[in-house]
């Protein structure tokens, strides 16, 4: 009776190893067992998991001012934001415009759309470039500045694309570090696990870097107050499959949370 | 028991030994029980030399001085200026044994900062000659001097370029350059060769390659590549393009478990760089 189970305990280790085998490197196969799994795909990211239907980029903003300077910073930014929003000529769109509150404060994150991709982009850089007030606006701003970075992002497939929304809110940006590889698996989880938090539309966009640092990946999310944003969260734990969603993706490592 | 079993799954898996170079580690060995508490470390080449003479290239004797320089943002203009008196008289100078290879402005990742890149042929002591003459040269001390003053901070690493890229040498423009940089897990540099030997080619069909290397001094297990492209979008349609060829795919699979941290920047060269 023992050797019966044990037999069987046996059968059921060898092939879940046959199996681990089959999706892991010929190199060490024992090693891949505690290894987190990579995917093993055939095609890049940017076919595999953005939007089809539309080629648009994204472009993430983060500039670290000097304290003094917040508010004026913030003045000549709104400005400017909105001459270019609006100025045919430049085929790009202002998404949102964000001070943080709580996270690494005196910081301004800006998320620019461009609708027709790098070409898109292209183009506004080079129409930038000759401007002289932009130019002026850019030697100015560069006074207030501590540092700065940015990121291209594309849009995950299924995210709503984000839309302008009427007031007062505050936005969540969380951010995550992946490690590398892990990327479509997180794609795959958060696919199905999107609806639990569209319920209240808290979910503004999701985003994977392109160029910047790699492997990481922006949730935006809409909330009325801390409070709600509060109560928004501990429902999700309410619905089937969100604590598996969870439990799969909590292995990539999260980084910072920007309120 | 255990070890029996594992020898007997062992040999009758079939999987591939893909030609790979004499010194790569061999397929799992098996061991007894006392060698259970190894299958939960990561395994790491065992090798019998230095990286240096195991993965860059033996015929010279090249090596490289890569620098990123955080500028203030209102002093970027001001020390583009400087360097680009400065830079390309040190490179034209016969008497110090170095040449510019490329200086950039980073565009997109980190901004605000300027990347330069050198090569010193004839390797240490050559980087050592360059470094005394310089430090009597009165003009460079003050290059340095006013320089500081636009700076937030800096670093560099020395590399060795690895024996199966190309040699990066001057093009004309205008391209952008992507340097897609690497942290690797400590003791996975020979793996990360051998499988990008076999893949570079895949790689080099738009002379997009310009040069990859892996550092020495300074952060290790740091593995830069370098490429260049007309645009964005070329660089998009040559990276996906990568993907239909055959072998693309193995190579990521296998060498994405080998990174700690990968980041990409992209750069506009400066009007004095030889790389454009």
């Amino acid at each position: 009776m023992l050797m019966f189970f044990f037999a069987l305990l046996f059968a059921s280790f060898i092939s879940f190893l046959c199996r681990r085998f089959s999706e892991s490197s010929d190199k060490g196969w024992f090693r891949s067992l505690f290894v987190h799994k990579v995917d093993a795909r055939k095609d890049a990211h940017s076919n595999l998991l953005s939007k089809k239907e539309t080629s648009n980029l994204y472009k993430i903003q983060f500039h670290n001012v000097k304290p003094e300077c917040l508010d004026e910073y913030n003045n000549l930014e709104a400005e400017v934001q909105r001459r270019l929003h609006q100025d045919q000529d430049f085929p790009c769109e202002v998404v949102g415009s964000w001070n943080i509150w709580y996270g690494e404060q005196d910081q301004a994150v800006h998320l620019w759309r461009y609708r027709g991709g790098y070409p898109a982009l292209t183009d506004c850089l080079q129409k930038l470039r000759v401007n002289k007030e932009y130019l002026e606006f850019r030697k100015e701003r560069a006074k207030m500045l501590i540092s700065r970075q940015n990121q291209l992002l594309l849009e995950f497939s299924f995210w709503n694309e984000p839309l302008p929304r009427k007031g007062p809110n505050l936005y969540e940006l969380r951010t995550y570090n992946l490690k590398p590889g892990t990327m479509l698996e997180w794609g795959n989880r958060w696919a199905r696990a999107i609806k639990h938090r569209q319920e209240n539309n808290e979910a503004v966009g999701g985003f994977f870097s392109q160029i910047g640092d790699l492997y990481v990946v922006h949730h935006l999310w809409a909330y009325e107050s801390l409070q709600s944003r509060e109560e928004t969260r501990n429902s999700a734990w309410q619905k089937e499959g969100w604590d598996v969603n969870v439990y799969y993706t909590g292995k990539t490592s999260p980084a910072t949370i920007m309120l | 028991m255990a070890s029996r079993v594992l020898q007997r799954v062992a040999t009758g898996l079939h999987w591939r030994r893909a030609g790979l170079q004499a010194n790569v580690p061999a397929a799992i060995t098996t061991r007894g029980f006392s060698g259970l508490k190894s299958l939960f470390v990561r395994k790491v080449d065992p090798r019998k030399d230095a990286h240096s003479h195991l993965l860059s290239k033996k015929e010279d004797n090249n090596l490289y001085k890569i620098q990123f320089h955080n500028v203030k943002p209102e002093c970027l203009d001001a020390y583009n200026e400087l360097c680009e008196e400065v830079l390309p008289s040190i490179h034209a100078d016969p008497e110090y044994p170095c040449e510019l290879v490329g200086t950039w402005n980073t565009w997109y990742g980190e901004q605000d900062q300027a990347v330069h890149l050198w090569r010193y042929r004839g390797g240490y002591p050559a980087l050592t000659e360059v470094m005394n003459k310089l430090r009597q040269n009165k003009g460079f001390m003050n290059y340095r001097d006013e320089r500081g003053k636009m700076l937030l901070s800096r670093r560099n690493q020395l590399l060795l370029e690895f024996s199966f890229w190309n040699e990066p040498v001057p093009r004309p423009g205008p391209n952008i350059y992507e340097l897609r940089s690497y942290q690797l897990r400590p003791g996975t540099m020979i793996e990360w060769g051998n499988y990008w030997a076999r893949a570079i080619e895949i790689r080099q069909q738009n002379q997009e390659a310009v040069g990859g290397f892996f550092s020495q001094i300074g952060s290790l297990y740091q593995v830069h590549h370098l490429w260049a492209y007309k645009d964005l979008q070329t660089r998009d349609k040559i990276r996906n393009a990568a993907w239909h060829r055959e072998g693309w795919d193995e190579v990521v699979y296998y060498t994405v478990p080998l990174i700690q941290h990968m980041e990409s920047r992209i750069m506009i060269p400066m009007k004095t760089s030889p790389l454009k």
